[in-house]
């Protein structure tokens, strides 16, 4: 059993590591006349070895770490589903252990999300007392939160960006296995929290609470702080992949709209990400240390962790959502079977958003304290966004406008995404502006605007992506019945859902608390409702997926009939991707221009892309 | 695997892929450190604390030293001359230890604690960046055992020169932190 | 390719930077002229290195041998 050896060495060298880490501890501590054992820097430095430990058990020793010391390396090499345990460098391995790994994710903190709402059925305390529910919404947010960074960009940008660029592989594949290598600790560490208390502060951590709080912060902090460095050091790969591996012929102008979704997406992972790595390492060393980074009394500011977080969190929305554009627009475009509509805009407008997302952050900071002459710039940069973001707009609606749409469950996601995010971003405006935003600020209203421009913009751009190239994936084709149920069924619940929680919020209903006025029964009631039966959905999904993959009817080559390179060889590809890089020569979109080709295929018995583009 | 399949046709130019992605790498380092000067900034404004203005001198000579012994390893790689390179190499790592021991000499005679605002920006920041001046030392002591077993030539150095630009980036580092701490 | 001359120029070029850095900062009392001198002199410093000793062109202009 390969697979079972492989993450068991990781288990194995990850506990070895994290007890030589207590071990130190306890020896520097000892001599220096302290306890053996503190809850909280033992587990700071167990981590810190333990993680090591694991990532050179799981095969990156071999991989690489024996390079450093000037040995052979070698890989594990495992044979059918078992690769997908071991360190492997194929973006198309590593792109579904992503995806797998956030799906399980998505679904347990949609568990949560549940439990929560169970509370909140009626007023009072029920199922919880006001610490679980902390610790249920903490966990779900940021659950959720790294589901949404990753799962597009690590799962279908890893699989796909490749591909589409006519590349053997991402830059650095050994790189992009370790990426993926330290999300399991992280999860297994967000996951063990409830252990330790549970977190109390929600996913942004603000300060004074959580250097305060049970040391269930220390595993949060540690567990983001690695992800932080998985999404800067996927960010990093993505863009050099793209700069410098794209196919001859492959000019920038001719870039699929998701590759550019994702290039932009890297470059605001790797700019900003360091800003929740750095506020919650100081959250740590006010902690463990004794540090005053926010403690007021002595010189300490707990603005300046506002300003840290949302640094990132802000253009964080962003990398989350842009993929999802992305996502839509390319099935947009090949479903209508038109070319994209204001292709350069879009590209305009997603540089755009690179460029202002990183001002407006303060914009989730109108009411805690800062100073007044902040409130106006930010107000007026964040609605300059819109101005962007239009633009993709533009190209989704004009590629829809007289196009000849094909109504399959992809392009129906990819519509959804256009549709909700447009409620998204209107309720975003209210939010922006400093005065509507001071009576909404922290009520149920804020929880319904990012619902609607994550879960409704991005979740539903990773399903229109799943649907899309799960034929390309699996090779094997979803039953599409079960799949535009799971589609109406999500996406009504959803809108209900949320398109009610809007005005709970305007009576000022506080988000994050567990109990309510009793006047706001009803509404929360039927909030529930709608909110279990949104989780149901997911049930049609994950069969639909499962039984598919395994038993399903096996996929034509190109069932689309799409015209991008990933289309054009086998499903699912072969390891090496291209047995030569493809001739890029024209336009991916250009449907129904006579003549026209994307790419062709030297050497290779393959019709030239986009064959199927004349009808 | 797949490495050996992907050798098969590389078209690209690994070198170039290489040194853009360190760079890329130092770029998002230099926003961790560049959030770490303004939470200095945010916190104590343009004013500075009373230091050991000899020894911030003394240590910054001292690190601005090391990148050039460093410079002139990768000169002599550069020119096949291994056993002078060897020699930079070995002295770059010492000044690097000196260096930290500067930087711990500090820590220990501060005169502010770290439980104030000053001492907790200025722990925090000399201790990430000796953080990366060790790991520095480590990663030049790795390339220099190699160095030794005759690995390296003019032909193929990427490790050293990686290495040696890891080191400069951190000793900008430092050129940017020396003012933010003692001299503002 | 590097070459030795440049590493001399260097050096002193960076020792006589950071001794006027520590006159600045010794003589000039003025807070915010103090700062932006800094601010150039830091500047002045890292480029160089930068530049000269991190061979930054390389990423554009390829590798020279
Ligand atoms: C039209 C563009 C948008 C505008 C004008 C906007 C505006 C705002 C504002 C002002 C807030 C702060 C609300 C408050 O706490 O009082 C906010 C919160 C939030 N927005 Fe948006 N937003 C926009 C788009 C997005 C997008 C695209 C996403 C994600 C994909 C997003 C996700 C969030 C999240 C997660 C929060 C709450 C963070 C928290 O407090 O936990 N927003 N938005
Ligand atoms: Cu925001």
């Amino acid at each position: 059993m390969y697979a079972l050896f492989s993450v068991a060495s990781g288990l194995g060298t990850g506990l070895i590591g994290f007890y030589l880490g207590l071990g130190l501890v306890a020896i520097v501590r000892g001599l220096t006349g302290h306890d053996a054992y503190d809850e909280q820097v033992s587990i700071t430095f167990g981590y810190v070895f333990g993680l090591i430990g694991w990532l050179m058990g799981v095969g990156m020793w071999g991989a690489w770490g024996r390079e450093w010391f000037g040995l052979r390396t070698y890989w594990r090499k495992a044979p059918g589903w078992q690769r997908y345990f071991t360190f492997s460098p194929d973006h198309k391995v590593i792109g579904l252990q992503y995806l797998v790994t956030f799906i399980i994710v998505f679904l347990l903190a949609g568990l949560g999300a549940m439990l929560m709402r169970w509370e909140l059925m009626e007023s009072g305390m029920q199922l919880f007392n006001h610490d679980q529910y902390n610790a249920v919404m903490g966990l779900h947010g940021i659950l959720m939160v790294a589901v949404a960074v990753a799962a597009v960009v690590g799962g279908l940008g890893n699989y796909f960006v490749p591909l589409m660029i006519g590349a053997e592989d991402m830059a650095f594949p050994r790189l992009n296995a370790l990426t993926y290598w330290l999300i399991p600790p992280v999860a297994a560490m967000l996951l063990s929290t409830p252990f330790l208390g549970g977190i109390e502060h929600g996913w942004t951590a603000y300060p004074p609470l959580s250097v305060v709080t049970d040391s269930s912060q220390v595993l949060f902090g540690l567990a983001v702080i690695t992800f932080g460095l998985t999404s800067i050091l996927g960010g990093l790969n993505f863009i050099i992949t793209i700069i410098y591996m794209r196919a001859p012929g492959l000019t920038w102008g001719k870039l699929p709209i998701f590759v550019w979704s994702m290039f932009v997406t890297s470059w605001m992972a790797l700019l900003y990400t360091q800003g929740f790595a750095v506020a919650l390492l100081m959250v740590l060393l006010d902690r463990i240390a004794g540090m005053s980074f926010f403690n007021a009394e002595t010189g300490g500011d707990p603005l300046l962790y506002q300003h840290v977080f949302w640094f990132y969190s802000h253009p964080a929305v962003y990398i989350m959502v842009l993929p999802g554009f992305g996502i839509a627009l390319e099935v947009i475009s090949h479903f209508s079977r038109k070319p994209l509509f204001a292709y350069r805009y879009a590209v305009g407008g997603l540089l755009g958003i690179l460029g202002l997302g990183g001002v407006v952050w303060a914009h989730h900071m109108f009411t805690s304290g800062m100073p007044n002459y902040l409130h106006g710039p930010f107000l007026v940069a964040t609605e300059a966004i819109s101005i962007p973001t239009g633009l993709v707009f533009l190209a989704a609606l004009g590629t829809i406008w007289m196009g000849r749409l094909w109504l399959r469950t992809p392009m129906l996601f990819g519509l959804a995404v256009i549709f909700n995010f447009a409620c998204g971003g209107v309720t975003g405006i209210f939010l922006a502006d400093v005065p509507t935003d001071i009576h909404l600020q922290d009520t149920y209203f804020v929880v319904a605007h990012f619902h609607y421009t994550i879960v409704g913009g991005e979740i539903f751009g990773l399903f229109a992506g799943i649907y899309y190239w799960f034929p390309k994936m699996t090779g094997r084709m979803y039953n599409e019945k079960l799949a535009q149920l799971h589609f109406w069924w999500m996406f009504i619940s959803f809108n209900v859902t949320f398109f009610v929680m809007h005005w709970p919020g305007i009576q000022g209903m506080n988000r994050r608390i567990a109990d309510y006025p009793e006047s706001l029964e009803n509404v929360n009631l039927f909030v529930s409702i709608s909110a279990f039966l949104l989780g149901a959905s997911f049930i049609v999904f994950v069969y639909n997926m499962v039984y598919s993959w395994i038993r399903g009817p096996v996929a034509e080559a190109n069932p689309w009939a799409a015209r991008t390179i990933e289309w054009q060889i086998p499903s699912p590809p072969p390891v090496e991707n291209f047995p030569e890089p493809p001739l890029v020569k024209g336009h991916p979109y250009d449907y129904g221009v006579p003549g026209s080709v994307h790419a062709v295929f030297p050497g290779a018995a393959t019709l030239p892309a986009g064959g199927g583009g004349g009808q | 695997m797949a490495a050996a399949t992907h050798a098969a046709h590389a078209p690209h130019d690994t070198l170039r892929i290489k040194r853009a992605g360190l760079w890329l790498f130092f770029f998002s380092e230099t926003i961790l450190f560049g959030l770490l000067m303004s939470a200095r900034f945010f916190l104590e404004g343009i004013e500075r604390e009373h230091l050991d203005q000899a020894l911030g001198v003394g240590i910054t000579s001292i690190l601005v030293t090391s990148s050039v012994t460093a410079y002139m390893a990768e000169t002599a790689i550069e020119h096949d001359r291994r056993g002078e390179a060897m020699w930079w190499l070995l002295g770059t790592i010492a000044l690097g230890f000196v260096f930290a021991f500067g930087v711990g000499y500090e820590w220990a005679t501060a005169e502010f604690s770290r439980h104030e605002a000053f001492g907790t920006v200025f722990f925090t920041m000399t201790g990430v960046h000796a953080g990366h001046v060790l790991s520095g030392v480590g990663l030049l002591a790795l390339v220099a055992i190699q160095l030794g077993r005759g690995r390296f030539s003019s032909k193929e150095h990427w490790p050293i020169s990686g290495t040696i630009m890891y080191w400069h980036f951190v000793d900008i580092v430092w050129i940017f932190f020396y003012p933010t701490l003692y001299l503002v | 390719m590097g070459s030795y001359r440049i590493g001399w120029i260097m050096a002193v070029w960076l020792l006589v930077l950071i001794a006027v850095d520590f006159s600045i900062a010794q003589w000039v009392d003025h807070k915010q002229l103090r700062f932006s001198l800094l601010t150039i002199g830091t500047f002045a410093e890292a480029v160089p290195i930068a530049y000269y000793f991190m061979h930054i062109s390389r990423v554009w202009r390829g590798e020279v041998h």
